[in-house]
């Protein structure tokens, strides 16, 4: 069986520095997939290199058994895999309507006809709950809602395959709440969600599976209370438990 | 302020057209050569502003087209070739031209991509003045002589109406959009889809041909070209500046900047001879100080410009600061 998505042995070294080292991944279809781990394990180097914007040192990725690692992100876009950035980086002095057409038009589907695109990127602002904001500069609207042109902006392309890097980070409660039913209402439109996330709240509720790096090295994989009890993965998020008993008996 | 309306605009437009087709009748051959330099900074300006403007590229060396136009329809000229025959191969020509250097300019960005370029004009001087027996070396180049005030002055509207109506055309389209995406973060655009090199590379090849049809056109009226003169600082700096005065990333920028550019100089140049050139300096570091957006982003004029349905939603200058002092 082919897998929608595939990492095979992925390593990345910076330097001396080894961000990632031998990751395998599959991924299947409709699935939303969390990724998780303490900062600087390694996530967002993931998401570089399955979007392309980085070579991985060695391994390999496929994309419906293509393999995409040596493409260009353009083509990986193109292809059908679309990425939102940790840091909100849109197109600022563009407005929200011409930010999302940018995504339409060089998507995997682009409809040719202007007007057409005009009133799907306005489909998707306006289910994003944006519509009242299309003509407004990007640089002039909140985080949140960069946020959901982040995600808005990677939705036009018609991804198959869509990386969420931390977008639920820095909103609110409610705010959280409507995002989550956002992902759900995009996977349920038949797209693969990938999400790093560090509202471990979020990712149990959420997540079909979860990926577990740290320092660069995949510690475990798994249901998410699974996960959530796995010794390892305590371990690499409050530190070695028996150690710590063993200092509290000490003194 | 109802009257400024985007058909009013289209009206201005063909009036302004009129005007200037009618012009040869009456008007002075001093006059011609006055509107005939107008069009041919326009449309390097405009040409320039593809790149410059909506590409956000600084293209300093940009006259190295109309250098090589200018050069390469001579050459033609003098080996008997008819003028429409000449001007074509030395837009393919220009354009090929174009497409090789992107290649490696486009691996450099920001500072170092404008530092590129501006190299490359003196490189091209330096070969203009030394390749004796094909461009005649310092001393220039002529062309058969003749006047040809009349048929070049409607020549350079016609190559500055079509560069308005390209730069206008691309701002809106799906081309424009990468190119402003680019502008904007290339490394996103990329991830969104937009093959960046290819068209780094296409618009340099665009913005190189009309100021490649200008060259050509300028020595076929002017019988004659010197390196100084096709690969000179002033020819280099003159769309760069025009189209940062009127303001860069907007069709109408270049256009009002080139205008008000070649009438400070005429002026100056009649009143105060002997100062102006230093006035001229004065004027332009005026300028950059207290409109640094250029003529249009001024507070009175950028609601106009967005009335007509030009420019950014937003001040794209404001953004980098300069603007808030």
């Amino acid at each position: 069986m082919t897998y929608l998505l595939e990492c095979e042995g992925v390593t990345k070294n910076f330097g001396g520095l080894v961000a990632l080292k031998d990751i395998s991944i599959q991924v299947t279809k409709d699935e939303i997939i969390g990724i998780i781990g303490p900062n600087g394990a390694g996530k967002t180097t993931l998401f570089n290199i399955i979007a392309g914007a980085l070579p991985p040192s060695y391994g390999k990725v496929f994309f419906k058994g293509q393999r995409i690692s040596e493409k260009p992100a353009s083509e990986i876009c193109r292809l059908g895999i679309a990425r939102t950035y940790q840091m909100v980086r849109p197109f600022n002095s563009l407005t929200t309507l011409e930010n999302t057409l940018i995504g339409l038009s060089f998507g995997r589907i682009n409809p040719p006809d202007y007007k057409k695109r005009v009133i799907e990127a306005m489909n998707i602002l306006t289910f994003m709950g944006l519509g009242t904001k299309a003509n407004n500069a990007a640089e002039t609207l909140t985080l949140v809602e960069k946020k959901y042109l982040e995600m808005a902006r990677a939705m036009a392309t018609s991804p198959e395959i869509l990386l969420l890097d931390e977008v639920l980070s820095g909103l609110g409660p409610a705010e959280i709440v409507r995002a989550m039913d956002t992902i759900r209402e995009i996977q349920a439109s038949g797209v693969t969600v990938i999400m790093i996330e560090h509202v471990l709240s979020v990712i149990m509720e959420l997540c079909h599976r979860v990926i577990v790096l740290n320092y660069g090295v995949k510690i475990a994989e798994g249901k998410p209370n699974e996960v959530a009890n796995d010794p390892r993965v305590v371990e690499a998020y409050i530190g070695n438990v028996e150690m710590g008993e063993q200092e509290t008996l000490n003194a | 302020m109802s009257w400024i309306q985007r058909k009013n605009l289209y009206l201005v437009a063909i009036l302004c057209l009129c005007v200037l087709a009618a012009l040869p009748l009456p008007a002075s051959s001093y006059a011609l050569m006055w509107v005939f330099l107008t069009a041919v900074y326009l449309t390097l300006a405009l040409s320039y502003d593809i790149v410059g403007g909506f590409l956000g590229y600084m293209n300093l060396g940009h006259s190295t087209f109309f250098g090589l136009g200018a050069y390469s329809t001579a050459i033609l000229l003098n080996h008997d070739f008819g003028l429409a025959l000449a001007l074509f191969l030395a837009i393919i020509f220009t354009a090929a031209f174009a497409a090789i250097v992107s290649y490696p300019f486009f691996r450099l960005r920001g500072a170092y991509f404008a530092l590129a370029t501006f190299g490359l004009i003196s490189l091209m001087e330096v070969f203009a003045s030394n390749l004796q027996h094909v461009t005649g070396g310092s001393g220039g180049i002529s062309t058969p002589p003749g006047d040809y005030m009349v048929p070049a002055y409607y020549l350079s509207l016609i190559a500055a109406g079509g560069t308005v109506i390209l730069s206008h055309f691309l701002g809106r389209s799906r081309f424009g959009l990468a190119l402003l995406s680019i502008r904007e973060d290339e490394e996103v655009a990329r991830s969104f889809g937009v093959p960046t090199f290819p068209y780094k590379s296409l618009s340099l090849v665009i913005s190189s041909v009309p100021a490649g049809l200008v060259g050509g056109i300028y020595v076929w009226n002017v019988t004659y070209i010197s390196p100084p003169a096709a690969f000179g600082l002033e020819i280099a700096l003159s769309p760069v500046v025009i189209a940062m005065l009127g303001g860069t990333g907007i069709t109408l920028g270049p256009l009002v900047g080139a205008v008000f550019i070649t009438l400070i100089q005429e002026l100056l140049w009649i009143k105060v001879a002997h100062f102006h050139l230093t006035i001229y300096g004065v004027l332009l570091v005026l300028l950059g100080l207290f409109m640094p957006g250029g003529i249009l982003r001024t507070r009175w004029l950028w609601p106009v410009v967005q009335r007509l349905g030009f420019g950014e939603k937003i001040d794209y200058f404001k953004k980098q600061g300069t603007l808030e002092r």
